[in-house]
């Protein structure tokens, strides 16, 4: 143990504020260099410079860990009167800690806490019995309280001290219980749980917060460990060491958010979405454990003594990531490129004709007849249902997997390049070899801060809102807006066409909420608006070509298309 | 050394090797960046390494060599304080290993309580809410340089709170 040091409140505040500016990197050149001098020359200035370091990182860390409980009557007040908050002079050190003048801070806190605390005793010399008592609170604290996480299976588990608390809850129902989750039940360690409807938060004693969705059956095995048996999970922890066992896999968390799923069979898909985490596949042997490390935005399926990155990377829509979220809007583009709404993914193009994804640029297209009305699903994003050509002549056409059929327009029943979520659609001109434009009235939709679709006729693609709802669970859509139109523009070289001609749909169910017959490119950027309501399942937007028997230059552009989310419900506690 | 013992310290010394990397390259999340990467050096290099005093100094330089790296590769290099200096400073570092213990969590915890609600509410948003001191400064309707100041004393003040409370435990000085 070293000797006492000066308070660093009694030391050179200026320094000090020369270390803050350093450390905030704000420090001026200038002032760069005098700090360089103080730390060369003054020994007396390296040990505070390192006292305070250390002591802002656990200010830092700590402060990221306690939580809002941990700042009881800071939530109370009002951003909006800062004058509540801060004097009008600048604060004192008695401001900063009013308890704290002549005596020390303990015994200020003596006079007021109900609690008596030990008496201070900063400079007492001390005991080996003192000593080994502190050497057994390190211990203790290393595994329990430092940055609130450590690996369960070295954590002093006691049975049955509650492990988790319940944070948050929407739709939630336990198995063998008809009451939903309640906000703030505590939950021991050692139980087998199955989660059979809706999602639950749990805030874990060392720190982790998990959400569980349904259906999912797991054991809470501590404080910083749970194994999964079956069902889908996302954890986010500060500092690491929260650990997801499985039937085949162990995932180590080293400070970040990641998410596993584990099939019936035991094998799991890990996404990191922060962060890094340590995969390992277990085969019932420990000499023969495989360990992985994955980073961020990579993904891997993991069975009995295998892991195998999937190349695909991370999946926002496989998991729920957020139960308290204020998300009020979601990008369709960034839907359709597999974000989860708010991510601002783009350049996905969807092949109508056979519901192939892909995130490599289309080769210029040539128009294409299709085999008629199929619908197409689309495997690879799960809140797509399908696709298809709309396409009248042969009567109403299926356009959602419940069944839901729609009798659009006779049409040529060709097509022209995929769906374009943000991708560049080559144009096929000879001339100009460019790309169809997303510009609609003076906006360019493909411009930072908007989105855009371009879905050149004859295209129809369609949601699943059940699929979005299950990505924010408790909300409920409450409309649909865009803009639509066709962004070519008569007279460009190359092209003799004026004003094309096209349709636009919005189907909800199979029933018509919107639809914009014979629009052209001269009638510039259309305003769409429509409700949607919380029975509502399958949205089919469409273009059709406007029935003159060809799909030329009909660029249109779906821009800005966003759901809107209800306002959020309070699910926390 | 297993696993298990190198993940057990890794946890155990994140705030010592956190404070180390950030007055390196003073950003948060450069310095998380940073030490998870040798996180994930410590595990893979977990069999050669003997016992808990080698990984905290490996920990220890590998660290700063990562660190350095990369300001390096951020063109920051010029930022970085000279090697003299934190070759000079690696002293006051080992003496604050020994120094800094487990219960320094909680006893800042404690002091953070402790705060005025002023200075808590500048300590939340600083560090929890991550806003920036032109954000506070629009908030609070006072000038960056005034909150450097404050920030400098609350963190003075927090140290000496802590070091009086782990005294009065038998802990060590922060």
């Amino acid at each position: 143990m070293s000797d006492p040091k000066p308070p660093l409140s009694k030391t050179d505040p200026k320094f000090l504020q020369l270390v803050l500016c350093y450390l905030e990197d704000q420090i001026t050149a200038e002032d760069f260099a005098v700090l360089q001098n103080l730390l060369r020359t003054e020994p007396a200035r390296r040990n505070v410079f390192v006292r305070f370091c250390l002591a802002r990182a656990l200010v830092v860390e700590v402060s990221k860990g306690i939580g809002e409980a941990g700042f009881p009557d800071l939530c109370k007040l009002q951003p909006e009167t800062p004058s509540d908050l801060m004097p009008p002079n600048d604060l004192s050190d008695a401001m900063i800690l009013p308890a704290v003048r002549e005596a020390p801070l303990e015994e200020q806190i003596a006079e007021t806490s109900p609690v008596l605390p030990e008496s201070p005793q900063p400079n007492r010399p001390r005991s080996p019995l003192a000593i080994l008592r502190f050497q057994v609170r390190i211990a203790a604290a290393i595994a329990l309280l430092l940055m609130g996480a450590i690996v369960v299976r070295f954590a002093l588990h006691r049975a049955n001290a509650p492990a988790v608390t319940v944070s948050a809850a929407a739709d939630a129902k336990w198995e063998g219980s008809t009451d939903p989750v309640m906000v703030g039940t505590r939950i021991a360690a050692g139980q087998m749980m199955v989660l059979t409807t809706g999602c639950v938060e749990l805030k874990f004693a060392g720190g982790a917060l998990v959400i569980l969705e349904a259906p999912v059956r797991f054991n809470l095995q501590s404080g910083s460990s749970i194994f999964v048996n079956s069902g889908k999970l996302t954890a986010t922890v500060h500092g690491g060491g929260f650990t997801v066992h499985s039937p085949t896999s162990t995932v180590l968390d080293l400070g970040t958010e990641f998410g596993v799923d584990v099939g019936q069979d035991g094998a799991a898909h890990i996404e990191v979405f922060q962060g890094r985490v340590r995969a390992e596949a277990t085969s019932g042997s420990p000499t023969s454990a495989v360990g992985q490390v994955l980073s961020v935005g990579q993904a891997a399926d993991v069975s009995a003594g295998a892991i195998v990155l999937d190349p695909r990377g991370v999946n926002p829509q496989r998991f729920v990531r957020r139960l308290t979220s204020s998300t009020t809007q979601l990008s369709m583009t960034d839907l359709l490129c597999g974000g989860d709404g708010t991510t601002h993914r783009r350049g996905m193009t969807i092949d109508v004709t056979s519901g192939n994804a892909s995130t490599k640029t289309p080769p210029t297209p040539t128009p294409r007849p299709t085999d008629g009305t199929t619908y197409h699903p689309v495997p690879s994003l799960l809140i797509v249902d399908g696709c298809f050509i709309p396409d009248g002549r042969h009567g109403p056409q299926q356009i959602d997997s419940d069944g839901h059929s729609f009798a659009f327009p006779p049409t040529t029943g060709k097509t022209y390049g995929p769906l374009s979520a943000g991708a560049p659609v080559p144009w096929y001109d000879r001339v100009l070899r460019s790309t169809i434009s997303t510009v609609l009235g003076s906006i360019d939709y493909s411009a930072p801060g908007h989105s855009a679709l371009v879905c050149h006729p004859n295209k129809g693609i369609t949601i699943d809102l059940d699929a979005l709802r299950r990505l924010y669970p408790g909300r409920s859509f409450s409309r649909f807006r865009a803009v639509v139109g066709n962004s070519f523009i008569n007279g460009t070289p190359g092209t003799s066409v004026r004003d094309p001609r096209a349709d636009a749909y919005l189907i909800v169910d199979g029933v018509k909420r919107m639809e914009q017959l014979g629009f052209t490119n001269r009638d510039g950027p259309i305003e769409v608006d429509i409700a949607l309501n919380p029975s509502d399942r399958f949205f089919t937007l469409a273009t059709t070509d406007g029935g003159d028997d060809n799909i030329n230059f009909k660029f249109v552009v779906w821009g800005d298309p966003t759901f809107f989310l209800s306002s959020r419900q309070s699910f926390a506690q | 050394m297993t696993e298990e013992s190198v993940v057990r310290m890794l946890v155990s010394e994140r705030v010592k090797i956190l404070g180390f990397i950030q007055s390196i390259v003073r950003r948060f999340d450069i310095a998380e960046d940073v030490f998870q990467d040798i996180c994930v050096l410590a595990l893979e290099k977990r069999e050669t390494i003997p016992d808990e005093a080698h990984l905290f100094n490996w920990l220890r330089s590998s660290a700063r060599l990562r660190a350095m790296n990369v300001l390096r590769k951020r063109q920051e290099r010029q930022k970085a304080l000279d090697d003299d200096i934190l070759e000079s400073l690696e002293e006051d570092w080992r003496e604050q290993d020994a120094d800094i213990t487990a219960l320094s969590a909680e006893a800042v915890r404690h002091c953070i309580e402790q705060l005025a609600p002023a200075a808590r509410e500048l300590v939340r948003m600083r560090y929890r809410e991550n806003k920036e001191y032109r954000e506070l400064s629009k908030l609070f309707k006072r000038p960056v340089p005034s909150l450097y100041v404050t920030f400098s004393r609350i963190h003075a003040v927090l140290a000496d709170c802590v070091s009086r409370r782990l005294a009065s435990e038998g802990g060590g000085y922060v």
